[in-house]
């Protein structure tokens, strides 16, 4: 019970801290004009309209909800570790995990502000242009935030061991590796390759977080149904990797000498 | 030699990064556009290529991944992996914890090295050999 309060602390200190960011602000704004920019961009019949306008939509909430959680989570850990603000937190009866999941937990409170508010605006914009809301922006955009909850995760355990800019670059990379994870693979497994090329291959292949399965944007766009066990069984995928990840960055943190 | 890597470790690790960036880019896929001829055109109209297995026809293959056995294969094997991870962890924490529990039950029965610790068992042995008679 402790241990959830002190979460709960760390992670409101650090949702309010990212929340008044500069990054944050501009990336809002940001994301709230590309989303209006897209109604301008999609200009078919109705029909092609809206299909277009939740594709360009989706693919900006997500490209702009990565953005913000790599960047407040790359840089929360190790900027307390330069202004010296971790040391009086750690004086105190607080375990090093307890202090990684509530930054983690502080950082994802941040994303889900922002995701909110270009939820909102999405919402809005469905409204004015179709007259109804899509029912499925209710299963896409908690998994588009449980995306996003896989590469906080990964660059919180980055950043526990390496220097911010170079943590950012890894997120964003293992981001681009995620998404294209099986097109890869395959063009990699066309060619002939030495045995240990290829069992260093298949363990990547099945070490690297399979984002694009958390990607429901086509089932909104093109109104396709989606089997309920594959939504249960990745909804579990995400929740595991995330568990694993920060398990990874709690052991990680605890051993770093401070 | 453990500080001069470490301290090259942000060079080290930029040269990786640049490398497996430019081994990705070599590696996706580049497909060339070749004019075909005539016959080969007929001959593929009057047989449709082999499909892919999650491949609908409509040309994007990943649009619906969901009804690729292969995502959620990929999906429970890393399910399990991460599974069988926190159980190795909780054994070992588990055998740490027991370990060390053993030991500190050990201490308070055989450590009489210090002199102020072996006055006090003395003490509570008597003590409670005095209740016991009693």
């Amino acid at each position: 019970m402790q241990a959830l309060r002190n979460i709960g602390i760390i992670g409101r200190i650090t949702m309010l801290e990212g929340a008044r960011k500069q990054v944050f602000h501009v990336l809002m704004l940001f994301a709230v004009f590309l989303i209006f920019g897209s109604a301008s961009l999609a200009k078919f019949d109705q029909h092609v309209q809206m299909k277009m306008l939740n594709d360009l939509c989706l693919f900006c909430v997500f490209l702009v909800s990565s953005v913000v959680a790599i960047t407040i989570t790359v840089t929360g850990v190790p900027g307390e570790m330069e202004q010296k603000t971790v040391y009086p937190v750690i004086a105190k009866p607080v375990a090093r995990w307890q202090f990684i999941c509530g930054k983690y937990a502080g950082a994802m409170g941040t994303v889900a502000i922002g995701m909110a508010i270009m939820a909102a605006t999405f919402t809005f914009l469905q409204l004015s242009y179709a007259g109804h809301l899509d029912m499925a922006m209710f299963y896409v955009l908690p998994f588009l935030y449980l995306e996003t909850a896989i590469l906080a995760a990964l660059a919180l355990w980055l950043s526990t061991w390496a220097s911010w800019p170079l943590a950012w670059f890894l997120s964003v990379l293992l981001c681009l590796l995620g998404n294209l994870k099986f097109p890869l693979y395959d063009s990699l497994m066309a060619r002939p390759q030495s045995g240990f090329n290829r069992v260093a291959i298949n363990t990547l292949y099945h070490l690297l977080p399979n984002l694009e399965s958390f990607n429901f944007k086509d089932a909104m766009v093109h109104h396709l149904t989606v089997p309920n066990a594959y939504l249960w069984q990745t909804a579990a995928y995400g929740i595991f990797y995330t568990a694993a990840l920060l398990t990874l960055a709690s052991l990680t943190f605890a051993r770093k000498e401070l | 030699m453990k500080q001069i890597i470490k301290n090259r470790a942000p060079w080290i690790l930029l040269s990786c990064i640049l490398l497996t960036l430019g081994s990705v880019t070599l590696l996706v896929p580049h497909h060339t556009v070749q004019a075909a001829s005539p016959s080969a055109v007929s001959h593929s109209a009057a047989r449709p290529a082999a499909a892919v297995a999650y491949d609908d026809g409509d040309g994007d293959e990943l649009l619906e991944h969901w009804n690729s056995p292969r995502y959620g294969a990929e999906e429970r094997v890393q399910i399990g992996g991460a599974a069988t991870g926190f159980l190795l962890l909780g054994m070992v924490v588990w055998g740490k914890r027991s370990r060390r529990t053993a030991s500190y039950a050990g201490l308070t029965l055989v450590d009489v090295s210090d002199p102020l610790k072996s006055e006090f068992l003395k003490s509570e042995q008597s003590l409670a050999k005095e209740r016991k008679a009693a």
